[in-house]
């Protein structure tokens, strides 16, 4: 892999830099609580073990008039505020001992893959950027090229980060052996659930905790949707994309059919659609669908925000039920919801990667860009500011103590996704009542239970023909089936005949060939 | 009555600022005039100046046409953006495999040159229509608001376009169902039954592109001798006579022109127009799926530029090839008439 030789420029420019600044503060702020972290003065020389030529002058601190610009792209929209935040930001990590600017560049969720794809191919340099399997696609960009191994960087420039999670779970984020990105550490288990608006339960006097299988839903959707006339849709699908709650690993959701079943310590790779678990599934969207309680017409995004925001809908259907998403929910959309798991908790390397942050090849700066990483993930104060903008303009404590802050309405800086940005269990309270919900967080991720295949991931590169086919297949001939078009059995066979012409059985047998080959490797 | 074959008269005409589609056209007009220029006898000095007034086209052509074909071997490589565009990887033609590997391509390709063929003669005849019809008018002030007001969608993106059509087709609070309703006609789920979906691309299509396209053709239409009107109108010709035999002939060789270039693009979709018009619409696609759309749709989950650069070189060859073909069709029927 040609990738990991980095130019011996850039290594040398940075460690001018990095050996005149004083991180070892950062270090000591690992885990701490939000009171400001105390810069100290001394230096650290970690870096001076780099293999690159150290000519450069790693000593003279004259050199911290030298500020590397760091350019961190994220997914979301522009905020009025950003560049007071961006300056604030770049103070507070000056203050911690990275000699760095931050540029943070949002870019709409709609866009957000072609423009990082644009930038990628341009060979247009920047530092930090978001990925995931599901946007800017992870896989892809390690495939690509575009994304830099972060091995030696993770333990050397960021070792707090590195020993936040355990091996286990970095092992999700390994590609091919290698760690591309870091993973943003949040909920990780997927588990997929109705979320209903609170005062719908209540009227309707719904017992959630009953609730243990989504056919269970059919006749609460029947009476919401006969109590309240006036809602025009108790239902919004997941067009069969969320396999977990049917009990399977996706084992890499953007390919669309391959999955392996929880309980199959074997790790049969089977077609998804081709489970029992698929046809059910399909015939209960169909039902639901007969039943009137869904759009007639697919929706946009934003057509079922606004929706949402209007109060016409009753239900989503399937939602991470995590704690705090009732919070998050009523963020977002207004009104309380409450919510209901029923996928069951595994750990799978989509969930773990599920959000990542990577450092583009063409960053020149990759040691302060894992630096600053280091910074965002571990010190609450760096992380809240980037994602909740600055103390009393945009939002101040309620209570310090137990880290509960209030959002100032309005005020200019409200990205809303602390899960882009780093350790999510750094971030302060946004409601009282959520106070708990990170240890709470992180109880389910310790006591989820492993698919069989975490921390594999799938190379497609042997498969990319087939899979292009099988993508055009997928996403034409299941889509109107699980948006519950039409008649469930024929279509089925159909599409799924169709997908075996598309080169699906290859795909299934190269996907079992590359988890057997793992597993050997695990098991000796 | 008129000189049809008077050599110089079509490139002179077109050479009425105004073409604002294609940015290549006026120098290929100006280009094909000079040559003929010269191949007709006329003096080298008329030639140079001629290429001169090209000059900065060329420049464009040369540095955004020319210099970026050498992105072609992007299609026969396993292209990775570390290793650039010389270091990847040979690979043949395993890039255009995924096209047609499935057959599923063939009714894609199908609803591509199918739809083409008819936004393209639908657009020829109504943006001909516009621009004869605003000839017409000899009030100034009002052909520039007719023009303006039919100029204006071009300027709409096909994402808007979309809302519009949404706004008026909508299953549930669509203005059209709505009427349909009124008139206790049973309301219609456009966006699920594909049988009507040639019609309203094409009214899109129209709705956006025609008063743009007629702009050229208005621009041609006023370079027109007025001499030639006058005579028609003393021999006693009627206005649909003057536009029959004197306006439609002489417009001929722009038409011809347009079409020949039209069709070097009938293997490439507005990708708006089909993509964002029936909402990336599954239940649509028997109809409204194409290239364009086929190809995002494959390589969203693979990501492989390689396969991209494939399907869009594949695009221009049969372009290429039916410019070729066409041009060829046209030359045998009267080689004044041909580009080149």
């Amino acid at each position: 892999m040609s990738q990991e030789d980095r130019k011996p420029v850039s290594r040398r420019r940075f460690l001018a830099l990095v050996g005149t600044s004083s991180f070892a503060g950062v270090l000591a702020a690992c885990g701490a609580p939000p009171t400001a972290t105390q810069p100290t003065a001394e230096g650290n020389a970690g870096p001076t073990s780099a293999p690159a030529p150290t000519a450069a002058p790693t000593t003279a601190p004259s050199a911290s008039g030298e500020v590397v610009n760091l350019r961190y792209v994220f997914a979301g929209s522009p905020q009025p505020d950003q560049a007071l935040v961006q300056e604030a930001l770049s103070a507070l990590v000056q203050q911690k001992g990275l000699n760095a600017t931050i540029t943070l560049e949002p870019v709409d969720y709609g866009a957000f893959n072609e423009r990082v794809m644009l930038m990628n191919t341009g060979g247009e340099p920047f530092d930090l950027v978001f990925t995931a399997p599901w946007i800017n696609n992870y896989y892809q960009n390690v495939n690509n090229g575009t994304l830099l191994p972060l091995d030696d960087l993770l333990p050397q420039y960021a070792p707090g980060l590195w020993a936040s999670m355990p091996p286990s779970t970095w092992e999700a984020a390994r590609v091919g052996g290698k760690i591309y990105a870091v993973i943003n550490q949040q909920i990780f288990p997927k588990l997929f659930g109705p979320l209903f608006r609170k005062d719908l339960v209540e009227k309707y006097q719904i017992d959630l905790e009953a609730i243990t299988s989504y056919e269970q839903l059919t006749p609460i959707l029947q009476q919401i949707k006969d109590g309240e006339p006036e809602l025009r849709y108790v239902f919004l699908g997941d067009n069969g994309s969320h396999k977990e709650i049917w009990g399977y690993d996706p084992i890499d959701q953007a390919l669309g059919f391959p999955a392996v079943k929880f309980d199959d310590p074997s790790a049969r790779v089977v077609n998804f659609f081709e489970t029992p678990e698929a046809v059910a599934y399909a015939t209960l969207v169909r039902t639901w669908r007969e039943a009137g309680f869904t759009a007639l017409d697919e929706l946009a995004q934003e057509e079922r925000e606004g929706l949402i925001k209007a109060g016409q809908v009753a239900v989503l259907m399937a939602e991470v039920i995590k704690p705090g998403a009732e919070q998050e929910a009523k963020a977002r959309y207004g009104y309380e919801w409450v919510g209901r798991a029923i996928a069951p908790n595994y750990l799978t390397t989509g969930g773990v990667v599920a959000t990542l942050t990577g450092i583009p090849s063409s960053s020149a700066h990759p040691e302060a860009a894992m630096q600053f990483l280091e910074l965002v993930n571990t010190d609450p104060e760096v992380y809240n500011l980037l994602a909740k903008g600055i103390e009393g303009r945009h939002w101040r404590f309620v209570d310090a103590e137990s880290r509960v802050i209030e959002l100032i309405p309005d005020s200019g800086y409200a990205p809303n996704s602390d899960w882009q940005f780093g350790n999510q269990f750094n971030a302060y309270y946004t409601d009282p009542a959520a106070v708990g919900n990170w240890e709470r967080t992180r109880e389910i991720n310790d006591s989820a239970r492993p698919s069989p295949i975490l921390g594999f991931t799938f190379d497609r590169t042997p498969v990319e023909t087939e899979l292009a086919q099988t993508s055009e297949v997928f996403t034409r001939a299941f889509k109107p089936i699980y948006a519950g078009d039409g008649e469930v059995a024929a279509n089925l066979a159909a599409a799924n005949a169709e997908l075996k012409a598309a080169g699906a059985d290859r795909v299934l047998a190269e996907i079992q060939k590359q988890i057997d080959a793992w597993l050997a490797t695990r098991g000796g | 009555m008129i000189d049809e074959t008077r050599p110089h008269a079509s490139g002179e005409q077109v050479a009425v600022p105004g073409s604002l589609r294609v940015a290549a056209e006026p120098w290929q007009r100006r280009l094909a005039t000079g040559l003929r220029a010269r191949l007709g006898g006329r003096r080298a000095r008329t030639t140079l100046g001629l290429l001169l007034l090209a000059a900065p086209g060329l420049l464009y052509i040369f540095v955004f046409k020319y210099v970026t074909l050498i992105g072609i071997v992007v299609a026969f490589k396993r292209y990775r953006t570390v290793d650039g565009l010389l270091g990847s990887p040979w690979v043949g033609f395993e890039n255009f495999r995924f096209m047609f590997g499935t057959g599923a391509i063939w009714p894609v390709i199908r609803n591509t040159v199918a739809l083409n063929l008819l936004f393209l003669m639908a657009s020829t005849v109504v943006s001909l229509t516009i621009a004869i019809l605003i000839a017409e008018i000899y009030r100034q002030r009002v052909t520039r608001v007719y023009q303006t007001t039919l100029f204006f969608p071009q300027f709409i993106s096909w994402v808007l376009v979309s809302y519009f059509v949404y706004a008026l087709l909508s299953t549930e609070g669509g203005i059209i169902n709505g009427l349909l309703r009124q008139f206790g006609i049973e309301p219609i789920s456009w966006y699920t039954s594909p049988q009507y979906w040639p019609l309203i691309l094409l009214l899109a299509a129209l709705w956006k592109g025609a008063g743009a396209g007629s702009l050229l053709y208005l621009a041609a239409l006023l370079g027109i001798d007025p001499q030639y009107y006058e005579a028609a109108r003393i021999d006693g010709a009627n206005k649909w006579q003057e536009i029959r035999y004197i306006t439609l002939p002489l417009l001929v060789p722009v038409i011809v022109i347009q079409l020949l270039i039209a069709i070097g693009f009938i293997f490439n979709a507005d990708f708006g127009l089909f993509y964002q018009v029936p909402r990336n619409n599954a239940a649509l696609y028997p109809v409204t799926d194409v290239l364009d759309t086929f190809v995002f749709r494959s390589l969203t989950t693979v990501g492989n530029v390689g396969m991209a650069a494939a399907a869009g070189l594949l695009q221009a060859t049969v372009g290429f090839a039916l410019v070729l073909a066409s041009n060829w069709l046209v030359r045998r029927w009267n080689p004044e008439r041909s580009l080149f």
